[in-house]
């Protein structure tokens, strides 16, 4: 170690050992117990679980009861159409999304099966109301096939 | 039967950019002071709880870097996580320690060193504190994101605007420059909180809290070590915790944080709080405000204010010195900082300091009751500690 590494901050000034090891995180995620949701996007479709023994609805979809404690649940495809309870856009962005221009995330309420769906809106924010018609549907998006939250008439 | 508890010493560090000092040294300037002030030395501490949600910092074991910097040897040593309430859980359990009879004196202590990475990493970090995979992985939310699904919320509900939210920085920042340990003391006006940008829709930068180091402790003791060491312990006298759901989908509402009701219930029925009207009894608390639309939800969920009526009642001052209720007479998250570990333990001295009358000119609450309550919050609702403490 020497005077070389060590850098001035660049507000206070204070000087700062510039870390030399650096560590890059990229996490390898398990799905296969909710992989059935991923075909169900192929398919067109957003997917939910439901417990076979108290009725319980999951989404995000879930291989077990957490209100029961039954490992019974069943996929099912839940009426898409509801209503829009909140949202927010995303102005400063985090590093790993900072290739994406500014991104609106919802919160789709669907009545009929009492489920919220948190995911972008595709639509400009302008145009965005709480409380509108909406419906949850697929979207092709430039890292892959993922779900959002639709305006509807 | 339970031990009664109490805290005998307090400290803390300037909040702020600390590119001066390391995690370690941080812990020291609040811990020896914290032991100084108690009359101790870190061979009479029977029990270590250090909160500290790291990632951004260097230390992957800081409990024990803490207990190496203050002297503190051979004892119960831990770290604790609650996210942005970690500093309340690092109250809580020292408190367990004590009450249960397994140790007379320990020292809870807070600390977080936000600056070790740049801004947009430590976003990113925060951003990843809810649900990981099915709400940042696929959608990339951050953490005044989550926030403003609230805000949003709120302001439909209510038919308020974001003025209304503003509010509270304006109060907030101008009791900061008051508190020498603050990251911001410049007063703010409405009109700046107003023009501040977006960072994300409705919540702009001036309703937030900042990226801030820091580090703050506490020394608690039982009752007759307490009585041995002070003659002005400051008792906790109420607890209530409770958590929400990892998801924000599976929240019932977003104007309200299940969880912050729940813990205050339970904490306003153990120190026999009038529920329905707990400004009675509460002289001065301090609530988490980390956005504004936290604190405005805080004074509903606390039932200092009806719900809907938040707004009104920071409007009409009565969260102000010589109010219902003064709140976050330290400047709050929002301007005195937000070191997310050390926030809890912050928030256990700034009452302290206020109960026993020893807040800094222009920001002191009258007290009668000799009682106050901080409302400490984990991420979006994840966790939610309140705690009443007496004199």
């Amino acid at each position: 170690m020497n005077l070389s590494n060590i850098i001035k901050d660049k507000k206070t000034g204070d000087p700062i050992l510039h870390d030399l090891r650096e560590l890059r995180l990229k996490y390898e995620l398990p799905v296969g117990r909710v992989s059935r949701f991923f075909q169900g996007l192929e398919e067109g479709k957003i997917l939910a679980t439901r417990c076979r023994k108290c009725g319980a609805r999951y989404f995000p979809p879930q291989s077990w009861c957490s209100e029961c404690g039954s490992q019974e649940v069943e996929w099912f495809e839940p009426d898409p159409h509801g209503y829009l309870s909140t949202f927010t856009v995303i102005n400063v962005k985090p590093k790993s999304f900072n290739t994406f221009k500014d991104y609106v995330v919802g919160i789709a309420e669907l009545p009929k099966d009492e489920l919220k769906v948190l995911a972008w809106v595709m639509e400009e924010p302008s145009k965005i109301r709480v409380g509108a018609k909406v419906r949850v549907g697929v979207v092709k998006r430039e890292d892959g096939l993922s779900y959002g939250i639709f305006p509807e008439d | 039967m339970e031990r009664k508890v109490g805290i005998v010493g307090y400290g803390i560090t300037k909040f702020g950019r600390r590119t001066d000092a390391s995690l370690s040294e941080l812990s020291w300037e609040a811990g020896a002071e914290a032991m100084r002030s108690a009359g101790i030395e870190g061979k009479e501490v029977k029990g270590l709880v250090v909160s500290n949600v790291g990632m951004w910092s260097s230390e992957e074991l800081p409990a024990v870097v803490v207990g190496e910097a203050l002297g503190v040897r051979n004892v119960p040593t831990l770290r604790v996580e609650a996210a942005c309430a970690s500093g309340s859980s690092a109250i809580h359990t020292a408190y367990d320690m004590i009450a249960s009879g397994r140790a007379d004196i320990v020292l809870a202590l807070g600390v977080e060193k936000m600056h070790e990475v740049d801004t947009e990493t430590a976003v990113e970090l925060i951003g990843r504190a809810g649900n990981y995979m099915w709400e940042y992985e696929f959608f990339g939310l951050t953490f005044p994101g989550y926030y403003a699904l609230h805000q949003t919320a709120y302001m439909k509900k209510y038919d308020s605007k974001e003025e209304d939210f503003a509010l509270v920085s304006v109060k907030n920042h101008g009791y900061a420059q008051y508190n020498p340990y603050a990251q911001f003391r410049n007063p703010v006006t409405l009109e700046e909180v107003m023009k501040s940008k977006y960072v994300a829709w409705p919540v702009k930068l001036l309703d937030s809290s900042p990226i801030t180091d820091g580090a703050a402790a506490v020394v608690l003791a039982s009752s007759r070590v307490a009585k041995e060491l002070t003659d002005t312990p400051v008792w906790i006298t109420g607890l209530g915790v409770a958590n929400g759901t990892s998801n924000l989908s599976r929240r019932r509402s977003f104007t309200s944080l299940e969880a912050s009701v729940e813990a205050a219930r339970t904490a306003y029925a153990s120190a026999n709080v009038d529920q329905s009207a707990p400004w009675k009894h509460i002289d001065v608390a301090t609530v988490h405000d980390c956005f504004t639309v936290a604190e405005v939800m805080a004074y509903e969920d606390l039932n200092f204010a009806a719900r809907g009526e938040g707004v009104k009642l920071l409007r009409e001052g009565q969260t102000q010195v010589g109010g219902r209720i003064p709140v976050n007479l330290d400047g709050g998250l929002k301007a005195k900082g937000h070191p997310i570990g050390a926030t809890g333990v912050a928030m256990a001295v700034e009452v302290s300091k206020q109960l026993l009358r020893k807040a800094e000119k222009g920001r002191q609450a009258d007290i009668r009751n000799g009682r106050a309550l901080t409302h400490n919050v984990g991420g979006t609702g994840h966790y939610a500690y309140v705690t009443i403490y007496e004199v």
